[in-house]
């Protein structure tokens, strides 16, 4: 018989006991895998999405955070708008150079609390969500940009929203679901997209040149005419707007167009250095870099918060240490003849001594095992709410170092709490011991 | 096997007085003898079979097994002896609760340097009749069962010397003579010398070796 089966013997002995102690352990390890996880994981998606795989947003001066919170995460409000005009800059003008790729977005209106972004086909056709990985559509297919009144769902918000294609929305005013804002036009859903593992994963995107034709959506101008006469005389003949109306639609004129943001891939990295300057030396509008500002979110915020949060768990882990402790000690006054008589066996004092503190390892390494399995099902429990609230994909996080030192953590921890039970076993006396009743 | 000179044993009273318990000028045991020492109760028979197995120390004197004076060697040295050629045999039977007949029998195994013999194990509770009762807990087996597991465990690790402390004490007087047999018969059956210590003359009378503890314990005879 090994000394862990001796070990494991005196656990089952103290059945209650030592089970509620393996589950205090269980918990505590928990929170810390659950907070190891979840923070690697978001920190590590977070910053993997933050671009979407552009170098530069570009949009109004003002809160840097916010314009990356707003535009890649659809969290926040939106900024103030830039002209249409200036993405002729970039397409055209005196940035083109410096860019490979622009595509505007047009945020501010939600269905059902899922942001809506207006934008070009062309977001969907070539660009790559994240390193290695491309636009797909689970059904149907990208917008088309003669068609002003389709559009593609986000994987997530098309199954909350339970949008298939062929389905139509309208989107509301504002870029929250507070039934007070003003009902637009309808738009068809043509495609799904697969998803992401992105913010875009829950949202709606829809044709830029449709939403610059819904009501209050043309800025202002003295003297121009209504945005999209033509198509308000027919929709004054009917009462629901499930009607294709792309052929008598005239494109708002680019007066009247403003713009949220605009995503820029630089065409190199020297060029993803100068583009910036250049744009925040002008008056019009500011270039963040989505990756430096999410990263400077985790460190100045997320991670202090996050180092708290582990310290805390670890705290617990502690705690439930002690408890062994405790649990362990208490048993040593009933326990001493059991050990006298294996020391009369033949058992050395540094044998005893061994087997209290086995005990109290396979006390803290048994509720640690189950205390892994428990964060880790926690997580895979929270993963839907993370992704809805966020999302942030979490799916299948792979093992970390930090979880794998959770077992000399914990053998250590075993070890001092065990250290003082230990040196009871071993200073017992065993003549005393034998001669007391039993 | 067993050789006891000039033994020693006191107490340090609460009062700082030192309390002789043990005095032995001289005693012999050969080799697979049986012998039994007959004294009345709390007159240090139990404290002498503790300076035997060397779980207490002598004050001074000789303590000899198998050719090695263990109040010369260190605590681990001694524990080493007393695994592997003492065994033990307690009044209280002193089972473990949380372990089977069969594990309160290798249990003495661990602790030897010898390598784990459950076939043995199963052997010896065979041989004390328990051989049905393996797995049973000393709490779901009867006095007269626990003894005998006591009996097998004392003699797991082949000892050369038992050493039993009032063994049927704790017997009822029906089964006490059935303990003695066991004892003796086994140990007869494994060459191993018997020192047994008990209050009962009708334990006594069975061995062919009886000493008194007022002739074998000067301190006894002086009380």
């Amino acid at each position: 018989m090994s000394l862990f089966k001796i070990a494991w013997r005196s656990i089952q002995q103290r059945g209650l006991a030592s089970a509620l102690t393996g589950l205090s352990m269980a918990l505590g390890v928990a929170l810390v895998v659950a907070v190891l996880v979840i923070h690697n994981v978001v920190a590590d998606s977070f910053q993997r999405s933050a671009g979407l795989g552009y170098d530069l947003i570009v949009g109004a001066k003002g809160g840097k955070l916010q314009l990356v919170l707003n535009t890649v995460y659809h969290l926040s409000s939106p900024v103030e708008n830039i002209p249409y005009t200036y993405l002729k800059d970039f397409t055209e003008g005196q940035y083109k150079e410096y860019v490979s790729k622009a595509i505007p977005y047009c945020l501010g209106d939600n269905y059902e609390g899922y942001r809506v972004v207006a934008t070009v086909p062309n977001l969907f056709e070539d660009e790559k969500n994240a390193p290695g990985q491309r636009y797909g559509f689970a059904q149907g297919r990208n917008f088309k940009g003669d068609a002003y009144f389709e559009g593609v769902a986000g994987a997530l918000a098309a199954r909350r929203l339970r949008l298939k294609v062929g389905d139509s929305f309208r989107p509301s005013h504002g870029v929250l679901d507070d039934g007070q804002g003003h009902k637009h036009d309808a738009f068809t859903i043509v495609g799904i997209l697969e998803p992401t593992g992105t913010p875009n994963d829950r949202a709606l995107f829809i044709n830029m040149e449709g939403f610059y034709l819904l009501d209050n959506h043309a800025k202002p101008v003295p003297g121009a005419t209504e945005a999209k006469p033509t198509a308000v005389a027919k929709h004054d003949d009917h009462d629901d707007h499930d009607h294709d109306h792309d052929h008598e639609l005239k494109p708002l004129p680019e007066g009247q167009r403003e713009l949220t943001a605009i995503l820029v891939r630089t065409s190199s990295p020297t060029a993803g250095m100068f583009l910036p300057n250049k744009i925040n030396e002008g008056q019009v509008a500011q270039a963040v870099s989505p990756i430096r500002e999410i990263r400077g979110l985790f460190d100045a915020i997320v991670e202090p918060i996050q180092w708290l949060l582990l310290g805390l768990t670890v705290l617990i882990v502690a705690v439930s240490g002690i408890g062994i402790l405790v649990s362990i000690y208490n048993s040593m006054s009933e326990r001493r003849r059991e050990i006298a008589v294996m020391r009369a066996l033949g058992a050395r004092r540094t044998t005893v001594m061994a087997i209290v503190l086995l005990e109290s390892v396979l006390l803290s390494l048994g509720g640690g095992a189950a205390g892994w399995l428990l964060g880790r099902g926690l997580i895979a429990a929270l993963s839907p709410v993370i992704v809805a609230q966020t999302g942030v994909s979490i799916g299948f996080a792979p093992l970390m170092p930090a979880e794998l030192l959770l077992i000399p953590g914990l053998v250590i921890l075993a070890a001092l709490v065990g250290y003082l039970p230990a040196m009871s076993a071993y200073r017992t006396d065993v003549a005393r011991s034998l001669a007391s009743a039993p | 096997m067993l050789v006891l000179k000039g033994l020693k044993k006191s107490f340090i009273e609460p009062g700082g007085e030192r309390l002789p318990v043990l005095d032995v000028p001289e005693f012999r045991l050969g080799e697979a003898e049986q012998a039994v020492l007959l004294g009345r109760s709390g007159c240090g028979k139990t404290t002498l079979l503790h300076v035997i197995a060397g779980i207490s120390t002598p004050d001074s004197g000789v303590v000899e097994i198998d050719g090695v004076d263990i109040t010369k060697l260190d605590e681990a040295r001694r524990d080493r002896i007393r695994a592997e050629k003492v065994g033990y045999i307690f009044q209280t039977f002193n089972l473990l609760a949380g372990f089977s007949a069969l594990e309160n029998v290798m249990l003495g195994m661990t602790f030897a340097q010898g390598k784990r013999d459950e076939r043995r194990a199963r052997d010896l509770l065979g041989r004390v009749g328990l051989s049905h009762r393996l797995r049973h807990k000393p709490g779901t087996l009867s006095v007269g069962e626990q003894q005998r597991v006591a009996v097998a465990r004392a003699l797991a690790n082949r000892p050369r010397l038992l050493l039993a402390d009032e063994p049927t004490a704790s017997v009822d007087p029906k089964h006490q003579q059935q303990v003695i047999d066991l004892i003796r018969s086994t140990c007869r059956e494994e060459s191993v010398a018997i020192f047994l210590v008990t209050h009962a003359p009708e334990v006594a009378s069975q061995f062919d070796r009886v000493e008194h503890l007022e002739q074998f314990n000067r301190v006894a005879a002086l009380a």
